[in-house]
């Protein structure tokens, strides 16, 4: 191996060597975690039914199915992202008008406020983050609640839980996945939008672009090491 | 399009291949967290719709993929705004146990180290040592010579337990 560069360092075979040994050590030592084998196995499955369901969907009467062609070809010709997550992201927008929540002594990493069962988290503790107010409101028919966080520089973030069925994923939304979390990011209006979901329930983070998008991802995906519902 | 002699990928056959998956991810990415989200969306994507390939490399290009998918995310992350950095730390503080502390510190030291690599040096070692793909292989997968591959390789290993020596603990 010395022929390789002899003129780098006399000590570089015996280096290699030892690099070699090293790395083969760390090798045999690392196995995926159970968790990430659960998750893969959760996607393959979410992936496995809603094939299906598209199979069903082409046994459906014709008309049924003209008219879900109709409903496409509206929503992929009419473009940008799904009306309702950025309407959810606009009402946010407008500020809270209400004492923020309550944190949960009983539950620390959540406050005493939930859409559907569905809690806000506390991330008093774990980010300098505190709730600072509440805005109920409605989007397209379903009840909305928005908690506003701020940190101490002032920065905020809205908070959005979506009463009922999930909202249909933004169209041009880019995937990411954070903590086991699959996100969807977009930029619209000068805000940065990320959208997950927490037990069949759609969650909107939302905040000026000025918050980093680590930062932002980072907030959603926490979990509090399973404290935090999902 | 699709070739004729083209065959399917197997998605039960995938899980075989998580373990060599995970570790290299986590050679490239440096960190165990992001390295288990970068597996997570490799899967995501080779599942979203049927593959075929035409060889029976399922490793190969599942570890293509992988690289892809890094490489993708580390550009998408060079090119957001880097804006109005804030001093809050927003790292969760997740510990992990472990049956053998010890070495599983020293693991992720060397991933560490190996992520801090420059990419090519990098790149051989994940295909060869961590993921481990022969030097041919490799070579394939990374579009060079075995030459190539094994010259790499040789610096790499050497780098990486130089970055080990007691008295550059911590300087990958």
């Amino acid at each position: 191996m010395s022929s390789i560069d002899p003129t780098s360092d006399p000590r570089d075979d015996e280096l290699a060597e030892r690099g070699r040994a090293l790395i083969a050590a760390a090798v045999a030592e690392t196995r995926a975690p159970l968790a990430l084998r659960e998750r893969i196995e959760a996607d393959r499955a979410r992936l496995r039914s809603g094939r299906r369901r598209r199979r069903l969907g082409v046994l459906a009467p014709v008309g049924a199915v003209l008219a879900a062609a109709i409903v496409a070809v509206v929503l992929a010709t009419s473009g940008g992202p799904s009306p309702s997550v950025v309407a959810t992201a606009q009402l946010a927008a407008r500020g809270p008008v209400l004492p923020a929540p309550k944190h949960d002594p009983a539950h620390p990493a959540l406050l005493k406020r939930d859409v559907d069962g569905v809690p806000f988290p506390y991330w008093g503790d774990a980010f300098p983050w505190e709730a600072v107010g509440v805005r109920d409101g409605e989007v397209e028919g379903r009840p909305t609640v928005t908690v506003y966080y701020q940190n101490p520089k002032g920065a905020r973030v809205a908070y959005t839980i979506v009463s009922g069925d999930r909202l249909d994923p933004p169209k041009g939304a880019r995937e990411r996945t954070v903590n086991g979390v699959p996100l969807r990011i977009l930029e619209q209006d000068g805000r940065r939008i990320v959208t997950w979901e927490r037990k069949g329930r759609t969650c909107v983070l939302s905040a000026p672009l000025t918050v980093p998008e680590d930062k932002l991802v980072a907030l959603a995906a926490w979990k509090d090491k399973g404290n935090v519902p999902f | 399009m699709r070739s004729d002699d083209a065959r399917p990928l197997d998605p039960q056959a995938l899980g075989d291949h998580v373990d060599r998956l995970f570790r290299a991810a986590w050679a490239l990415c440096g960190r165990r967290e992001d390295a288990e989200d970068l597996v997570q969306d490799t899967f995501a994507r080779v599942l979203a719709k049927p593959r075929f390939l035409r060889n029976d490399d399922d490793l190969g290009y599942l570890l293509r993929v992988l690289r892809n998918t890094f490489v993708s995310r580390h550009r998408s992350a060079m090119r957001r705004p880097q804006s109005v950095p804030m001093p809050e730390d927003l790292e969760p503080i997740d510990p992990r146990s472990s049956s053998r502390p010890g070495a599983a510190y020293a693991a992720r030291e060397i991933f560490a180290h190996i992520a801090a690599l420059p990419d090519e040096f990098r790149d051989a070692l994940v295909a060869v040592d961590v993921a481990g793909l022969s030097y041919a292989e490799a070579a394939k997968l990374l579009g060079t010579k075995e030459a190539t591959i094994t010259s790499r390789l040789f610096r790499a290993r050497a780098r990486v337990a130089r970055g080990m020596e007691p008295d550059r603990q911590g300087v990958p």
